[in-house]
């Protein structure tokens, strides 16, 4: 398949495989900068599977990775500074402060002290948490650990941003306050989104497109605008992923 | 490689430490509890105590340096650290760097319960001595670092790491011990029966720092 773009995120007939059993198979996807699509499906359809390979933590077995055009695979640290990733589970350094825990990732993002200690200004203002600045990760919140994670993945300012189940274990308010982050037109203009979620309500709120994943395979893509949540929900429902990817 | 990176890891493990003490703690339990076994099994007979003090701190590093990559496995930055752009032989060496600096900082402790438990006699050459525990905890470090590394990812990371460190450490063991023995004679720093062990320890520490840089990358990906 011939490579359609150059900005944002580009995936081309990704295959992987953990033994036998197939996680994704010729999967194909373009995300552009200031876009925010959705990867939805049931448990082990493949969605987390494709944002580690989007990440470069996996290696595909075929296909290609590119990230503003930059081949993941053979520039693995060119493209990996475009990248910013936030898994379902916040990654964070729980006996250092917010503001530690994104200098020091700032810094091996390849920020110099100053840059650094200034973005992690920045993002922490982005994210609310400027009052809690100085305290231990360990005793902030589910949410503000995943408000901090995203502020983290966000703050050397990606091309591309991969996030796994941003909305898992969050209540109305946080989840709220993800979707306004997303859509808040400075970031959507700076990267392409993509995300992984089974919370289809979150989902559609916050992306411009929703791509439908089964068994490893894109199954459709939609326009957000276009999708009725409900009858979305009823879709995933009827599809047979299983636990299957790890 | 940027050094920026190894320094930064080796930064941030520092301060981790000096705020959960998680590896210093465990070293400080272990290498006590070899320490004190040693006292017991002597029923008042001679200890060979630069046997013992190696003895603790092979058996201490084989179960705290563990902690290395594996602190980061179990709290989900082992991704976040590979998915930067920051080399894994970076990622490698500040661990390496840092585990270094836990290890001698156990060392000294081991230092101390051995004077305590077996009295000081044995120091005949303070640093002659240090220049052993300096270079041995670098070589422990480096070889702790880069099993945690390779074994990060194993479902039976705790019992898999001793098993795979030991053997590799056990020359830097044997040539550490002996030195110190030479040493704690009386032998002098610059004699044959000091310099060639201490050459010998730094000859190892400097292979496996180049070697396992180089291999890094695989381990991380293993």
């Amino acid at each position: 398949m011939a490579v359609p773009q150059t900005d944002g995120l580009t995936l081309l007939d990704i295959t992987k495989s953990f033994g036998p059993l197939e996680a994704l198979r010729e999967f194909s996807l373009f995300v552009r900068r200031g876009e925010v699509v959705a990867l939805l499906g049931p448990n082990g359809a493949g969605k987390t599977t494709l944002l580690r390979v989007a990440a470069g933590l996996l290696a595909p077995a075929g296909g290609r990775v590119l990230v503003d055009g930059i081949d993941l695979v053979q520039q693995p640290r060119l493209a990996k500074r475009k990248v910013g990733w936030a898994a379902e589970t916040p990654q964070l350094y729980e006996h250092l402060s917010p503001t530690e825990n994104l200098e020091f990732f700032g810094r091996l993002w390849g920020m110099g002290t100053r840059e650094a200690r200034a973005a992690a200004v920045h993002a922490l203002e982005a994210a609310g948490l400027s009052h809690r600045a100085a305290d231990s990760v360990s005793v902030l919140s589910h949410g503000m650990r995943q408000r901090l994670s995203i502020a983290r993945a966000l703050l050397h300012g990606p091309s591309v941003l991969l996030l796994d189940e941003p909305f898992q274990g969050l209540d109305a308010r946080a989840r709220a306050s993800i979707v306004e982050r997303l859509r808040d037109p400075k970031e959507r203009g700076a990267c392409a989104v993509l995300m992984a979620t089974q919370q289809v309500d979150a989902a559609i709120s916050a992306c411009d497109r929703a791509a439908i994943v089964d068994r490893g395979r894109l199954v459709n893509v939609l326009n957000a605008p276009e999708v009725d949540a409900a009858a979305l929900s009823a879709e995933l429902r009827a599809l047979g992923g299983g636990d299957r990817a790890p | 490689m940027p050094r920026s990176a190894v320094l930064q890891v080796a930064r941030k493990d520092l301060l981790l430490e000096s705020r959960a003490a998680e590896q210093l703690t465990l070293f400080a339990m272990l290498v006590a509890l070899v320490l004190v076994v040693f006292r017991v099994a002597a029923e008042g007979r001679p200890v060979p105590v630069a046997t013992a003090l190696w003895v603790s701190l092979l058996l201490s590093a084989s179960v705290a340096l563990s902690r290395s990559f594996h602190a980061e496995a179990d709290h989900g930055t082992l991704d976040l650290l590979l998915a930067s752009p920051a080399a894994p032989a970076a990622l490698f060496l500040g661990k390496a760097f840092a585990g270094a600096a836990f290890t001698f900082g156990a060392a000294l402790f081991a230092l101390v319960l051995c004077a305590a438990f077996f009295g000081a006699d044995f120091v005949r050459d303070p640093v002659a001595l240090v220049a052993f525990l300096g270079l041995g905890a670098l070589g422990l470090s480096v070889q702790g670092a880069f099993f945690s590394a390779l074994s990060a990812r194993t479902r039976t990371r705790a019992s898999l790491f001793p098993v795979l460190m030991i053997p590799f450490a056990l020359p830097l063991f044997l040539w550490a011990t002996r030195g110190t023995v030479a040493s704690s004679l009386g032998a002098p720093l610059l004699g044959p029966a000091v310099l060639a062990d201490l050459g010998l320890v730094a000859a190892y520490d400097a292979l496996f720092l180049v070697l396992y840089t180089f291999l890094a990358p695989r381990a991380l990906s293993a």
